[in-house]
């Protein structure tokens, strides 16, 4: 049951001008990083944390909620324009949005995307509210040994964000945790791979791996296609807007997209790919005109955009009730938590339940901004795809730099970012993906603190792990999820489906 | 009917062309260096790296809660998915000839990239931040192929300063000392300036 004090309270602390301030610079923010092609909502929310360092934890929490609700929905809009996911979410938007587009309907595209996102995005806020308090109930229950056999669940996540090569995700995701141990070790204190390098005493900062990461490589990249040719293009005529009854009648659509991405949502791990892909499979599985599929349907858009849009809302529930990060993008909201003195995990239900009641507030107002600044950018999309990026990236590249920097006023961190992002570059180009790598630093430390915690708990006896019945069946549903992902990318191999989720 | 292009496939240009990245098509070569490497990592950092760089208390060495432990796991996985890699990369090479490399140019130009991000560390530590990322958002945008003086020289000015102005001025996070102090030389001749429009 919803505590209703809580909510009011938590609805009183939104209701000040700072707050929407903020919460609609991030909306801003995050379309504008959404709609650019190579920087995705991880990066928005990245360069943006530094400066919510100074803010109210409120004005921080709705900054960075408004970016990574709207970066979202802004990827779908050059997917839609020109074949390029601006996001990885929206990697399957393209597969209908594009075609669309081509045939003089991308304002129709565009129009539904953005109907879609905010409906379903709407509706799993509510399902992520009624639920919250029951899971944060019972994560109440969690030891060390749970919480571990969560993170192995949650780290099952690694073999379905390895797009084709299996393998290639496992070596990357070996290179995340091995990163993940550099500084002291959690329980001796020892030095591990510092080097008598004192800034690293602490650990690589998940900002510095992050940046290094995502940014660099892409500069790199886009620098070479830069100077071989202007990135700017023209789809013609962007045709007539969608219609209210075009949009009533996808609403069956929107229920099961978003019932799926709910549910991908709530499962640590996962994000928001996997749910546009289940939205737009489930769209295609119950649709009247499935032939339509592939060639150009904005049923097709519709119920992958409300699938991925679905993921933000649920997948705060774990981060806020477990301390789990959904996907990379709420492992950085639950570090700008920390920084705020919040921290996310069973108790933060109990102590602060008006400020959890007051994010899901803020998701709220996220997306009514989203659909009223969205509504300009699909106007404007035209112009909004022609930026120049000989002038975006190198602008991008400062703007890391300087974030990187500011987190701890380390010169370290900033040559560290470099060397990560060359690194990344050299994975890049022989297609090994960067999202197991990350998610694997984000979770190396949760992993090993937990089972170290764990064994020390049960004298070093793995019974511990089978005595619990949460740990035993988040450990059998990690074996499940492992197992059908291996078999799953066994079946899509070199098929088209495992080429789009690769890339 | 048509058919939706993957994402990877470039966007077509104006003129109709198809601009293609090769930089980002892996060569079955390249998956054979790459698997090489990593097999070297893993080896070089379980025998070697591991003891010279983690301290390990004599009371907890071979057990699992030791600080070498996970090092020493992931570094086993690793060496032995690269193994795996590069059987399967050695295989593939042999059944189909090789596709050529990235084309020379493309491979320079990735280089100045990265060569000019390694230039821009080397002046923030000479010059300061603010002066090395004007150089380096000016060099950068020259680079990527606008050269027009009226398009880089504003961004080149007004990012850096206004960098400088948030994070030094309103958020308190002090640039790194540099070994010339033109910045601070600069700030000092021109605090008169300053004071006068209330920015000191």
């Amino acid at each position: 049951m919803i505590d209703l004090d809580a909510f009011l309270l938590g609805l009183s602390q939104v209701a000040h001008w700072q707050v929407i301030a903020s919460c609609l610079a991030g909306v801003v923010w995050g379309m504008f990083v959404g709609v650019t092609p190579g920087l995705t909502g991880i990066m928005a929310v990245v360069i943006a944390l530094p400066m919510t360092f100074f803010m109210e934890p409120f004005s921080a929490i709705a900054l960075l909620l408004g970016i990574y609700v709207t970066a979202i929905f802004g990827g779908s809009v050059t997917a839609i324009m020109i074949a390029t996911p601006g996001t990885p979410n929206a990697a399957a938007t393209v597969i209908d949005g594009y075609p669309l587009a081509r045939q003089g309907k991308a304002r129709q595209a565009l129009d539904i995307a953005l109907y879609a996102s905010v409906t379903a995005g709407l509706l799993s806020t509510v399902v992520a509210l009624a639920v919250f308090p029951l899971v944060a109930e019972f994560a109440l229950d969690f030891g060390a040994a749970e919480v571990f056999a969560v993170i192995v669940f949650a780290i099952t996540i690694i073999a379905g964000v390895s797009g084709e090569s299996l393998l290639k995700g496992l070596i990357a995701a070996c290179f995340g945790f091995l990163v993940a141990t550099i500084g002291q070790d959690p329980i001796h204190g020892s030095s591990r791979f510092t080097f008598g390098i004192h800034d690293f005493q602490a650990g690589m900062h998940i900002l510095t791996l992050l940046v290094g990461l995502f940014t660099i490589p892409e500069v790199i990249i886009r620098g070479v296609e830069s100077y071989k040719a202007k990135s700017s293009v023209s789809v013609g005529d962007m045709g007539p807007p969608v219609t209210w009854r075009q949009y009533l009648s996808f609403w069956p659509t929107y229920l099961r997209s978003c019932a799926g991405g709910s549910l991908l949502g709530a499962l640590p791990g996962l994000g928001g790919s996997p749910a546009a892909f289940l939205g737009y499979f489930l769209a295609q599985r119950f649709s009247k005109k499935p032939q339509e599929f592939g060639n150009g349907s904005l049923e097709g858009v519709a119920g992958a955009e409300a699938g991925n849009n679905s993921v933000c809302g649920p997948a705060l529930v774990p981060m806020m009730s477990l301390g789990i990060p959904g996907d990379t993008t709420t492992a950085v909201l639950m570090g700008a938590l920390v920084i705020h003195g919040l921290n996310p995990g069973p108790m933060l239900f109990d102590n602060a339940p008006d400020f959890v009641y007051g994010v899901f507030i803020l998701l709220f107002v996220s997306l009514i901004l989203m659909a009223f600044v969205g509504t300009g950018v699909v106007r404007m999309a035209k112009w909004v795809v022609r930026m120049p990026t000989q002038i975006l990236f190198p602008v991008v590249l400062i703007l890391a730099t300087y974030g990187t920097y500011a987190v701890r006023g380390s010169m370290v961190d900033v040559i560290a970012m470099f060397g990560v992002g060359f690194l990344g570059f050299l994975l890049r180009i022989q297609k090994i993906p960067a999202a197991p790598f990350a998610i694997a630093f984000i979770l190396g430390p949760l992993f090993e603190n937990e089972l170290r915690k764990a064994l020390i708990i049960s004298g070093g006896s793995l019974e511990i792990f089978v005595k619990s019945p949460i740990a035993t069946t988040f450990l059998i549903l990690a074996a499940l999820s492992a197992g059908t992902t291996v078999y799953l990318h066994w079946r899509l191999k070199g098929t088209q489906a495992a080429k789009i989720i690769s890339e | 009917m048509t058919q939706a292009p993957p994402p990877s496939q470039p966007a077509p240009l104006p003129d109709g062309q198809v601009l293609e990245v090769h930089l980002e098509t892996p060569t079955r070569r390249g998956d054979v260096a790459m698997a090489a490497a990593c097999l070297a990592f893993g080896l070089i950092g379980y025998f070697f790296v591991v003891p010279a760089a983690v301290y390990v208390p004599e009371k907890f060495a071979g057990t699992v809660n030791s600080p070498d432990f996970l090092p020493r796991l992931f570094l086993i996985l690793l060496s032995v998915f690269s193994t795996f890699y590069l059987v399967k990369s050695i295989a593939a090479l042999k059944a189909e000839p090789d596709q050529d490399w990235a084309p020379l140019g493309d491979w320079t130009l990735a280089g100045g990239t990265a060569l000019i991000c390694v230039a821009y560390v080397a002046a923030i530590f000479l010059v300061g931040l603010t002066l090395a990322s004007a150089a380096c958002v000016a060099a950068t945008i020259w680079y990527f192929g606008e050269r027009r003086p009226v398009v880089v020289a504003p961004i080149a000015v007004l990012l850096p300063v206004g960098l400088w102005y948030f994070f030094e001025k309103i958020a308190n996070i002090l640039f790194p000392t540099p070994v010339w102090g033109i910045m601070d030389w600069l700030e000092s001749s021109a605090r008169p300036l300053l004071t006068a429009g209330g920015l000191a």
